[in-house]
C-alpha cells in the first residue's frame, strides 16, 4: 500500500511539474510517468494475483487437507489416535490461518476498491483539467491568430504610411526647391525696386527744391493781392452806402408822388362835391314845395279810392238789392200759392176735424191729441189682433200637425182593417178546410169502426168455429172483409192525396198570425204607435238641442237669472249722439248747399242768356288776335337770336382787341375775374379779382401770386395802390423775362 | 321645507289673480278687436308686446278711460263670481243695427286647491301655460278678419256685462236690454282656463246675404 501511495504521490508532484513546465516545453514527459504507473498498476496486480494464487494454492492445499481429512476418516480406523489429534490440531491450525487469509483478502479488496474510486476521481479531474487546458489552448491559439492578422495588418499599413510619407517628401522638396527659386526672383526684384526708389527719391527731392522756391515767390504775391483786395472791399462798401442812400430817395420821390396824386384826386373831388352840394340845396329848397303837392295828391288819391270803393259798394247794393227784389217777387208768388194751398188745408182740416168728431166719443175734446190717443188705441187693438192672429196661427199650426197626426193614425187603422179582413177570409177558409178534414176524418173512424167490428167478429167466429170446414168459409168472409177495408183504406188514401194537392196549392198563411191573433195585432198597433211617438220626441228634441246651440251661441241667456248691465257713458252712445248731432248739421247744410245750388243755376242761366246774345262774334276776334300775337312773338324770338349772335361776336371781337392791346384776357368766373397775361408762362398762371358790392376790385390770393410775382411788384402794389400800374409792370416784368429767355 | 312652500305660494292663483288675467285678456282682446275689426283709425293704435305678440292698443285716452272703468268693474265681479260673460257688441252709429258681438264667457271653476271656501280657492296653473293659452285665442281673434264681413259703415262698439240678478250697480252703470242679431252666425274660438274661470270666445256676425 506504500508502495502505491508513494507512486501515486510521485504522480501527482510530476503532473504538477509538467503542467507547470508545459509553457516552456510543448512535449509532455508522459510516458516515463505512464511507464512508471503501469509498473506499480502491475506490481499491484501481480500482488493480487500473488495472494489469488496464495489463496487458491491454500484452497486446494485446504480441500487437499479436506481430502485428507475424509480420507483420514476413511482411514480412521487404521490410523492412531494420535495422528487423529495432531490432524485436528493441524486442520483448526490451518482453519484459523484460512480465516485470517479470508479477512486480509477482505480487507486489500475493500483498500483496492478505495484506491480505485479515488483513481477514478483524481483521472476525471484530470481529463476535466485537461478539457479545459485544451480549451484555453485552443482560445489562445485564436487570439495568437488573431493578434498575428492585426500586425499583419499594422505592417501594411505602415508600409503604406511609410511609401506616402516618401512621397509628401518628394513633394515638399519639390516645393522648396519651387519657393527657393521665387524667393531668389523676388529677391532680384526687390533690388531692382530698390534702386528705382532711390532713382526716384532723387529726382523728387530735386522737384521739391523747385517748387519751395515757386511757393516763396507765390506768398509774396499772395500779400500783394491781399493788401488790393482790402483796398477794394473799402471802396465797395462806400458804394453800397451810396446805393442805399439813392434808393431811399427814390423811395421818397416815389411816394411823394403818389401822394401828389392822392391829393390831386382829392381836390378834383372836393369840386364834385361843391357841385353837389349846390344842387341838393336846391333840390332841399324845392321840398317843402313838392311835400305840399305830395299832401294834395294823397288827398285826391284818397278821394278817388274812397269813391270807387263807394261805386263797388254801390254796386253791390244793387246786386243784392236786385237779387232781394227777385226773392221777393218769388215770395209773392209762393204766398199766393201758400194762400190757396193754405185754403185747401183749412178745408182738408175741417174735413179732419169732422172724421175725428166722427170717431171720438161726443163728449171728448176734438183734438189732434185725442186723435192720436184713439189712433194708437185702435194701433193697439191692432197689435193685440196681431199677435192674436199669430197665436191663432200659431194653434192652427198646431190643428194641422196634430190633423196631420190623425191623418196618419187612420190610414194606420185602415191598414189594420185590411189586415184583419184579409186574416177574416183566411180564417173562413181555415174553417172550411178543417170541416173538410172533420169529414174525413169521421169517414176514417167509421172506416176503423168497421174493421174493429170485422175483427171481433173475426175473434168470435174463431172461437165458436174449430174444425176445419168451417175453416175456409171463414177465411173466404174474412177476405171479403178484408178487401171491404182494403177498398175503403184506398179511398181514404185518396181523398187524403187530394187534400194535400189541395193544400199544396193553397198560398201559404204566416203561422203567426194564426197562432195568437188579436193580442198580437194589439201589441203591434201599440208598437207602431210608440215607435210613431218616439220619433216624433227625437226629431224634437234634435230640434229643441240646435235652438238651444244656437241661442246659447248667439249670446241668448237666461233672463230671470242674469241681467245686462252696461256703463251709461260708453262710447256707443257717445257715437249715437254725435251722429245725432253730425245728421242735423249735415242736414242744414244740405238745405245751404241746396239753396246755393239753385241761386248757382239761376245766375248760370242768366249768363247763359248773356253770351248767347253777343259773345259770338268775340270768339272769332279772339282767335285772330291769338292767332296775330303768335306770329309776333315769333318775329320778336328770332330777332333776340339775331341780336344775340352780334352781341356775341362783337364781344369776342372786343376781348381780342383788348387782348392784343392791353396785353390781358379777361374771363368772368361767377363773382370773379381772371384775368391772365400774353406773357404768362403757363395757362394756370392767372390773377383773380372780385368786384365787391361797394364797387372796388379786390385782388384774391393765388398760387401765381406768391410764386411767380417779384416782391418788388407786390410792393409797388401797397404803394400806389393801382391796379393798372401794377398790370402793366406785371407785363413789362414777363415780357422781360420771356425776351431775356429767348435771347 | 322652507322652499317648497315658498314655490306653492310662487305657483298659485287666486280668485283675485284669476280675475285680473282675465280682466287683462280682455283689455288686449277689445283693443285687437277693435283695430283688427277697423272701429277706429288705425293711426290711433300703438304697438304693444304682449303674450309674445305685438298687439296694436288704442291711444285715444276716451276709449283708454272707458275701458279701465268697465274692467276694473268687471274684475270686482270676477273675483266674486257675480259674472255670467262679457259681450263687447259692436253696432252701426247711425242705424243702431248690431254687427258683430263678442261674447266672452265666464265659467267659475272649482280650481285643485284648498276648496273649504268658495273664496279661497287657488289654482296650481302655471302662469305661463294660461298666457299660452290665451296667446292662441289672441291669434284666432286676429285671424277672424279673414271671414269677418267688412265692415262698411261708421261703427261703435259698446261692452255689456251679464250679472246676477243680486248684483249691485255702482254709479254709472245701467241695465240694459240685451241684444239680438238678425241672420246671425256664431263661431265658437278657443277657450282658455286660469283653473278658476274658464273663457270661452264666441263671435256672432250678421250674415250678409
Amino acid at each position: 500500500m506504500d508502495e502505491i501511495k508513494t507512486a501515486e504521490e510521485r504522480f501527482l508532484a510530476q503532473f504538477e511539474a509538467n503542467s507547470s513546465s508545459r509553457r516552456n516545453s510543448s512535449k509532455f514527459v508522459f510516458e516515463n510517468n505512464q511507464e512508471t504507473f503501469d509498473d506499480t498498476l502491475y506490481n499491484l496486480i501481480s500482488k493480487k494475483r500473488k495472494l489469488s494464487m496464495e489463496h487458491h494454492e491454500r484452497r486446494g492445499s485446504l480441500d487437499f487437507k479436506n481430502s485428507s481429512v475424509s480420507s483420514l476418516n476413511n482411514s480412521v480406523d487404521g490410523m492412531t489416535t494420535w495422528d487423529i489429534r495432531r490432524l485436528k490440531a493441524d486442520l483448526a491450525e490451518a482453519q484459523a490461518r484460512a480465516t485470517n487469509f479470508k479477512i486480509e483478502v477482505d480487507r486489500l479488496h475493500k483498500l483496492r476498491q478505495e484506491g480505485e474510486i479515488l483513481y477514478e476521481s483524481k483521472v476525471r479531474e484530470l481529463t476535466k483539467q485537461c478539457d479545459f487546458t485544451s480549451n484555453k489552448v485552443e482560445d489562445l491559439e485564436k487570439h495568437v491568430t488573431t493578434l498575428k492578422k492585426r500586425e499583419h495588418f499594422a505592417k501594411t499599413e505602415l508600409n503604406k504610411v511609410k511609401s506616402e510619407l516618401s512621397k509628401s517628401e518628394k513633394t515638399f522638396e519639390h516645393e522648396i526647391m519651387k519657393l527657393e527659386l521665387k524667393n531668389q526672383e523676388l529677391d532680384e526684384n526687390c533690388r531692382v525696386i530698390e534702386n528705382d526708389l532711390t532713382n526716384n527719391l532723387r529726382r523728387l527731392e530735386r522737384e521739391y527744391d523747385s517748387l519751395q522756391m515757386e511757393y516763396n515767390l507765390t506768398t509774396t504775391e499772395n500779400h500783394k493781392l491781399k493788401e488790393q483786395v482790402e483796398e477794394f472791399i473799402d471802396k465797395a462798401e462806400a458804394f453800397d452806402s451810396l446805393q442805399k442812400e439813392l434808393d431811399k430817395a427814390e423811395q421818397d420821390l416815389e411816394e411823394a408822388k403818389v401822394r401828389i396824386k392822392s391829393l390831386e384826386y382829392e381836390v378834383g373831388s372836393f369840386g364834385d362835391w361843391k357841385d353837389m352840394a349846390k344842387v341838393s340845396q336846391k333840390r332841399l329848397a324845392e321840398i317843402p314845395q313838392k311835400d305840399k303837392e305830395m299832401e294834395r295828391l294823397q288827398s285826391f288819391n284818397k278821394n278817388l279810392l274812397d269813391t270807387v270803393g263807394n261805386k263797388l259798394l254801390l254796386e253791390e247794393q244793387v246786386c243784392d238789392l236786385k237779387g232781394r227784389l227777385e226773392r221777393y217777387d218769388n215770395d209773392k208768388e209762393e204766398l199766393i200759392r201758400l194762400k190757396v194751398h193754405v185754403s185747401g188745408l183749412e178745408e182738408e182740416l175741417k174735413e179732419w176735424k169732422r172724421v175725428a168728431k166722427d170717431h171720438c166719443g161726443e163728449n171728448s175734446l176734438i183734438c189732434p191729441y185725442s186723435l192720436r190717443s184713439k189712433i194708437e188705441e185702435i194701433l193697439q187693438k191692432d197689435i193685440l189682433l196681431a199677435s192674436e192672429q199669430g197665436n191663432i196661427k200659431i194653434e192652427k199650426h198646431a190643428y194641422e200637425s196634430q190633423l196631420k197626426d190623425l191623418q196618419k193614425e187612420k190610414e194606420l187603422l185602415t191598414k189594420n182593417n185590411e189586415d184583419l179582413n184579409k186574416v177574416l177570409q183566411h180564417r173562413s177558409s181555415v174553417i172550411q178546410k178543417i170541416q173538410k178534414k172533420l169529414m174525413l176524418v169521421a169517414k176514417e173512424r167509421d172506416l176503423y169502426k168497421n174493421l174493429v167490428d170485422s175483427v171481433e167478429k173475426d175473434l168470435t167466429i174463431s172461437g165458436n168455429i174449430s174444425e176445419a170446414s168451417t175453416v175456409e168459409q171463414h177465411l173466404r168472409s174474412r177476405v171479403e172483409m178484408l178487401e171491404k177495408t182494403l177498398n175503403s183504406y184506398k179511398e181514404l188514401c185518396e181523398n187524403l192525396e187530394s187534400e194535400l194537392n189541395n193544400i199544396k196549392a193553397m198560398p201559404e198563411i204566416p203561422l203567426q198570425m194564426t197562432a195568437n191573433g188579436s193580442d198580437y195585432e194589439y201589441l203591434k198597433k201599440v208598437i207602431d204607435d210608440l215607435k210613431l211617438e218616439n220619433d216624433r220626441l227625437k226629431r224634437r228634441k234634435e230640434e229643441l238641442e240646435l235652438e238651444i246651440e244656437q241661442r246659447c251661441l248667439r249670446g241668448d241667456f237666461n233672463v230671470a237669472q242674469f241681467k245686462v248691465v252696461h256703463l251709461a257713458n260708453n262710447p256707443a252712445a257717445e257715437a249715437y249722439e254725435n251722429t245725432k248731432h253730425e245728421i242735423s248739421k249735415l242736414q242744414a247744410e244740405i238745405e245751404r248747399l241746396k239753396r246755393k245750388n239753385k241761386k248757382l243755376e239761376e245766375e248760370q242761366e242768366e249768363m247763359t242768356t248773356k253770351l248767347n246774345c253777343g259773345e259770338t262774334s268775340d270768339l272769332t276776334k279772339n282767335f285772330m288776335e291769338a292767332g296775330q300775337l303768335k306770329q309776333k312773338v315769333e318775329t320778336l324770338e328770332s330777332k333776340v337770336k339775331n341780336m344775340k349772335e352780334v352781341y356775341k361776336a362783337a364781344r369776342f371781337e372786343f376781348r381780342e382787341v383788348v387782348y392784343m392791346l392791353l396785353g390781358y384776357k379777361i374771363d368772368v368766373e361767377g363773382p370773379n375775374y381772371r384775368i391772365s397775361n400774353v406773357f404768362a408762362e403757363n395757362e394756370t398762371d392767372y390773377l383773380n379779382f372780385r368786384l365787391t358790392e361797394s364797387g372796388t376790385l379786390d385782388m384774391l390770393e393765388s398760387g401765381y401770386l406768391s410764386d411767380a410775382l417779384v416782391d418788388t411788384l407786390q410792393q409797388n402794389l401797397s404803394q400806389h395802390k393801382s391796379l393798372p400800374v401794377f398790370l402793366s409792370q406785371l407785363t413789362v416784368e414777363l415780357f422781360n423775362k420771356t425776351t431775356v429767355a429767348l435771347n | 321645507m322652507a322652499t317648497s312652500t315658498a314655490q306653492e305660494i310662487k305657483n298659485c292663483i287666486t280668485l283675485k289673480g284669476s280675475a285680473t288675467i282675465i280682466a287683462e285678456y280682455l283689455k288686449y282682446g277689445i283693443n285687437s278687436i277693435l283695430f283688427q275689426r277697423g272701429i277706429y283709425p288705425p293711426e290711433e293704435f300703438d304697438n304693444t308686446q304682449q303674450y309674445g305678440l305685438t298687439i296694436l292698443m288704442s291711444k285715444n285716452e276716451k276709449i283708454q278711460e272707458f275701458l279701465t272703468n268697465v274692467l276694473s268693474q268687471t274684475e270686482q265681479w270676477l273675483s266674486k263670481n257675480l259674472l255670467n260673460k262679457v259681450s263687447m257688441v259692436i253696432t252701426n252709429a247711425h242705424t243702431k243695427e248690431v254687427l258683430e258681438c263678442w261674447d266672452f264667457k265666464v265659467q267659475a271653476q272649482s280650481g285643485d286647491g284648498d276648496d273649504s271656501s268658495p273664496m279661497n280657492l287657488t289654482s296650481s296653473k302655471d302662469l305661463k301655460r294660461v298666457q299660452g293659452e290665451i296667446r292662441d285665442v289672441m291669434r284666432q281673434i286676429s285671424a277672424t278678419v279673414s271671414y269677418l264681413p267688412y265692415l262698411d259703415c261708421i261703427c261703435t262698439f259698446d261692452v255689456m256685462i251679464h250679472t246676477l240678478q243680486n248684483c249691485e250697480l255702482p254709479n254709472g252703470w245701467d241695465e240694459t236690454a240685451g241684444i239680438f242679431i238678425q241672420n246671425a252666425q256664431a263661431v265658437q274660438l278657443r277657450s282658455f282656463s286660469t283653473g278658476l274661470h274658464k273663457v270661452d270666445t264666441v263671435v256672432n256676425y250678421k250674415m250678409t246675404v
